[in-house]
């Protein structure tokens, strides 16, 4: 250890460094270890940076989960265009189906997962029950982030690849997995369609005309 | 000279434990490979930007928040400054403004919100900026060269500020990633690391039939949570430290190996080398080979 005084600099500079590393510390701790009033105070601090991208503070992988499992999920967006051509516009893992061995993250994959399961979709991926799961998808729709993925496809000739679009359906896959028994149960469903022209949005029924293959998935019947 | 009062030996202590030099190999090391993964992320990204982050693309038509973004209006401008600021910062060429431009250009991206990347990616931009500003570019980069062919060569050992400050940061992520399990049902019942592999959304291995090999994740459930809940304190114990950092390289090697979520393991795979010795960074910074390279640094 060096034995003569630091100089002023020395020491100014060791303090904000040490004032840095005990907010870093404190602000990286989680409410169930640090005393509330303190996160309390603390929260704004990580909520503002986060907002900025800055968030060495994040939180991984929560388990307050029951024995109920996430296993699947896949979307696929299919467009009527006004001359009445059926098209897919997209579908998240591309064939609904990833490749037995993933060696690459698709960050359109990505986006297209987190966007539902972010907005009250995750849960659809877990319940057995059909009432839970009835209340879930009421949740999810109430979310009206279903009806906004429609909408960007009929509008966004990004998504839509330029066509003139008349209507786009949602279609929806999502199965379980039981941690007790290892029973997986998948649901497919259309969940609604938007016409574009008028953006009026009308609750679609039935199943899709292809479901991924899914190995172990048994499909429930949908009401 | 009378003996030192508490005060005094304590902001020694402080000062020492910040400033004390140190060889800048670590931090050379930990700039190519922070950089190497941008690149990477950039390379990924670079196909579907438009799609997901352009003016009409995903984001712009789902997301309120979003339309008002500056990744929206200006979204080939922050991922070229952000490919070429990261390609720049692993070379070590103007290493402070490439790694700063890469910083801001990267929280530009993360600030867009979660629905396309991981965790890592709001943890880089301070990573970035801590390496940019350090004594990282004084070895194996173009600055080195470039300064040692002016006959003005850049210290090859440097206060140790900034190899603390990202030993604080992994602590503090292992804190946020730890401790707030330690009354998780989900991760005291050890069936975390089943959830994770049975979710074709993290999976390697989407239909893998996860319900024979529960024992094992069980037992590499816990051992996760245990790994993590003792880091942030056995990382600062000197005869603990280096077994703990590999314990802590094996574990994101094995995350790697099973789950892709984006650039989270190479990260840290990257920082923890802030815990091994410098010799190990001087080691392996020497097989690179790279014209020019200093050779090993006592202490």
């Amino acid at each position: 250890m060096t034995t003569t005084r630091p100089s002023a600099a020395q020491r100014a500079a060791a303090l904000l460094l040490l004032t840095y590393s005990v907010a870093v510390t404190i602000l990286a701790m989680p409410k169930e270890v640090l005393p509330d009033a303190v996160h309390k105070k603390t929260q704004a601090t990580r909520d503002k940076l986060d907002k900025l991208g800055i968030n060495p503070w994040h939180f991984v992988f929560p388990g307050r989960r029951d024995h109920q499992k996430r296993r699947h999920i896949a979307t696929r967006y299919v467009g009527v265009t006004t001359s009445g051509q059926k098209v897919v516009l997209h579908e998240g893992p591309e064939g609904l189906t990833n490749p037995p061995v993933r060696l690459f993250d698709s960050i359109k994959d990505t986006a297209s997962h987190k966007i539902l399961t972010m907005a009250h979709g995750g849960p659809l991926m877990r319940f057995r029950d059909d009432e839970v799961w009835a209340k879930r998808y009421d949740a999810f729709l109430e979310s009206r982030r279903p009806h906004k993925l429609m909408q960007a496809f009929c509008e966004s000739a990004v998504l839509n690849g330029g066509r003139e679009m008349d209507s786009v359906v949602m279609e929806l896959f999502t199965a379980g997995i039981d941690y007790n028994t290892g029973e997986q149960y998948g649901r497919a469903l259309r969940v609604g369609r938007l016409h574009c022209k008028s953006s009026t949005y009308s609750r679609a029924h039935g199943t899709p005309d292809t479901l991924p293959d899914w190995p172990g998935v048994v499909w429930q019947v949908m009401q | 000279m009378s003996a030192p009062g508490l005060l005094q030996r304590v902001e020694l202590a402080v000062v020492d434990w910040f400033l004390k030099p140190a060889p800048v190999a670590t931090l050379a090391l930990i700039r190519i490979m922070l950089g190497l993964v941008m690149v990477a992320c950039m390379v990924q990204y670079i196909p579907d930007v438009e799609w997901l982050f352009g003016y009409d693309g995903l984001l712009a038509n789902v997301l309120k928040r979003y339309p008002d973004h500056p990744l929206r209006h200006h979204t080939w401008l922050v991922f070229g400054l952000l490919t070429v600021s990261s390609v720049s910062f692993t070379l070590g060429f103007a290493t402070r403004i490439s790694g700063l431009t890469a910083a801001v250009m990267q929280a530009t991206v993360a600030s867009s919100g979660y629905f396309h990347s991981w965790g890592w990616s709001t943890v880089m931009p301070v990573v970035l900026a801590i390496v940019a500003l350090s004594p990282g570019r004084n070895a194996w980069s173009v600055d080195a060269w470039i300064a040692e062919r002016r006959g003005r060569p850049l210290p090859r050992v440097a206060p140790r500020w900034s190899l603390r400050l990202l030993q604080v940061h992994v602590m503090a992520i292992y804190i946020a990633a730890g401790w707030h399990r330690i009354n998780d049902v989900g991760w005291i019942n050890g069936e975390m690391v089943y959830a994770a592999v049975a979710n074709s959304m993290y999976t390697r291995l989407p239909y893998i039939d996860p319900q024979p090999l529960k024992p094992v994740f069980s037992v590499m459930t816990w051992a996760t949570e245990i790994i993590e809940l003792v880091a942030p304190f056995f990382l600062w114990v000197r005869k603990a430290r280096v077994p703990v950092a590999l314990g802590l390289v094996l574990l994101h090697l094995g995350l790697e190996l099973s789950a892709t979520i984006g650039y989270w393991q190479f990260m840290m795979m990257t920082l923890l080398w802030v815990f091994l010795p410098v010799s190990w960074a001087e080691g392996a910074l020497r097989r690179l080979r790279i014209p020019g390279a200093p050779g090993p640094t006592a202490g």
